[in-house]
């Protein structure tokens, strides 16, 4: 489904990641965690098609992503509130992924009512919602989720990864977390990487 | 002792901000009003009286000073003055308002292409927005205007070309503010084309500061208007334009006749005037870190 390899990515001359490896499954939930700063977030936005890799490649079911139409890997943000457009309303902003499916909104607990407010009129655990059901348009095979409830209060949190992952099973989505709870990644995940672990080969790569 | 009072009169509006507020806000308002009324007033009267007795050829009430039955007087041809004038004006804020719409519009293209379509397009527009702040409005204008060959149409690509890069700028640097927002990104992802992110997600928040750019833009293209007809390359004489009449009333001058040249100047810097702080006080207001002085 997603097949990571070796990618790297630099900015100004000074390599942010390198030689990360990994691969998922459909349906599998992977977590994975880190220390802060080590690049977990960077890594996210490459594998959604946000930056692209200096060097290496990521395959989605076997092919590079294409250049045109929907990006195969969506991600979901922590801040949804910086993740919607402030001046659209919920409505407008499902829309830009394809008009949503009633019962995917159903799935999601999001109330027909929402969808003719302003982003600004709902609370970040609804607008989290709102941001995962865009994120799950029909063309989306990987989700991506980087610290995507770390914002919320556990019954919250406990409530959307539930509903995402019924609907990532449903669809035999391939479901990637990184986070730093190391309780809830337990709770969810079918597999866990630590950070270390991804870099495919890094013991041996001694400089001579 | 001086001090007092203003303290005062500083912590009181502090207690209220929400009141201090509408009534800048409705001041604003009605100042706008009243001018876009008087400006229609203005059009009106100029277009039902256009061409009528005020504009007949009079040599018998000719180079009359202002009177009650010619409030500006009348020029070297017994013509009212009061007529020329608001039909003058009315042709310098027509061409105004075109030429500064068509700034901004060039503006709004640019600053967003320079911000949106890659390195290349940048340093393009970059490079242009240079060449033409570099070089006096005026000699521009000189050029394009005589380029191409003098008359309304000279003196709008005139204006409309030398006017947009300050304005540019701003759109620019606004729109690569915005398009590092984390909704864009999302947006690309979801496969939409720049043109398509440039047009839904941040033409609309720049519409304030198009606004307030187009309002200020103004005063400047009725000024280099009047500037460049003035020196002859821009409207022609048998188009009153104010630049033309007070052109014209350069040679009266020596004879006396300063009404000419006055109250159609006079005229001009009201106008002007008005469109300016109108154009502050949009900016103000629209722009969240200034709306609360």
């Amino acid at each position: 489904m997603l097949e990571v390899d070796k990618v790297g990515i630099h900015l100004g001359g000074r390599w942010l990641l390198r030689d990360m490896s990994l691969t998922l499954e459909a349906g599998e939930v992977v977590g994975i965690s880190g220390d802060s700063g080590v690049g977990k977030s960077t890594l996210a936005r490459m594998l959604a098609g946000h930056l692209a890799p200096d060097e290496g490649e990521v395959r989605y079911g076997g092919r590079p992503a294409a250049r045109r139409g929907p990006h195969p890997a969506q991600l979901v943000l922590q801040h949804p509130e910086r993740a919607v457009n402030p001046r659209w309303r919920i409505r407008r902003i499902l829309a830009e992924a394809g008009a949503p499916e009633p019962s995917l909104l159903e799935a999601l607990q999001i109330a027909p009512s929402w969808l003719d407010r302003w982003p600004l009129e709902l609370s970040g655990g609804e607008l989290q919602r709102v941001c995962i059901a865009r994120a799950l348009g029909p063309a989306t095979r990987v989700l991506i989720a980087d610290e995507m409830t770390a914002m919320l209060d556990a019954l919250t949190q406990a409530g959307i990864w539930r509903a995402a992952l019924g609907v990532a099973q449903e669809r035999g989505l391939g479901v990637l977390a990184i986070s730093h709870d190391e309780a809830l990644l337990e709770r969810i995940c079918t597999r866990r990487l630590r950070w270390e672990e991804l870099r495919g080969d890094a013991t041996t790569v001694m400089m001579p | 002792m001086m001090e007092r009072p203003e303290m005062k009169a500083a912590t009181q509006r502090k207690a209220v901000p929400a009141a201090s507020l509408p009534s800048g806000r409705l001041r604003l308002l009605v100042g706008a009003a009243l001018l876009v009324a008087a400006l229609l007033g203005l059009g009106l009267w100029a277009s039902l009286s256009g061409g009528g007795e005020g504009l007949r050829t009079n040599l018998a009430e000719r180079s009359l000073p202002p009177s009650w039955g010619h409030p500006l007087g009348t020029d070297w041809l017994g013509r009212d003055m009061l007529v020329r004038t608001v039909q003058g004006l009315w042709l310098s804020l027509q061409v105004g308002l075109l030429a500064s719409l068509a700034g901004t519009a060039i503006a709004a293209a640019a600053g967003l292409s320079a911000a949106l379509l890659g390195r290349t397009a940048d340093r393009i527009v970059s490079w242009l927005m240079d060449l033409f702040l570099s070089l006096p409005h005026l000699v521009t204008l000189i050029l394009i205007a005589f380029v191409c060959g003098g008359g309304l149409r000279g003196v709008l690509i005139g204006v409309a070309l030398t006017h947009w890069p300050s304005l540019a700028r701003l759109i620019r640097a606004e729109a690569m503010q915005l398009r590092s927002a984390d909704y864009v990104a999302v947006s690309r992802s979801l496969g939409k084309s720049r043109v398509w992110i440039m047009t839904r997600h941040l033409l609309p928040h720049l519409l304030p500061q198009l606004l307030t750019g187009c309002l200020l833009l103004f005063p400047h293209a009725i000024l280099h208007e009047a500037a460049i007809t003035f020196i002859g390359l821009g409207l022609p004489p048998d188009q009153p334009a104010i630049g033309v009449i007070l052109s014209e009333s350069m040679r009266y001058l020596n004879a006396g006749l300063w009404w000419l040249a006055v109250f159609p100047g006079v005229a001009l810097l009201l106008l002007v005037g008005a469109f300016d702080r109108l154009g502050h006080a949009a900016s103000a207001l629209l722009d969240p870190g200034r709306s609360q002085q």
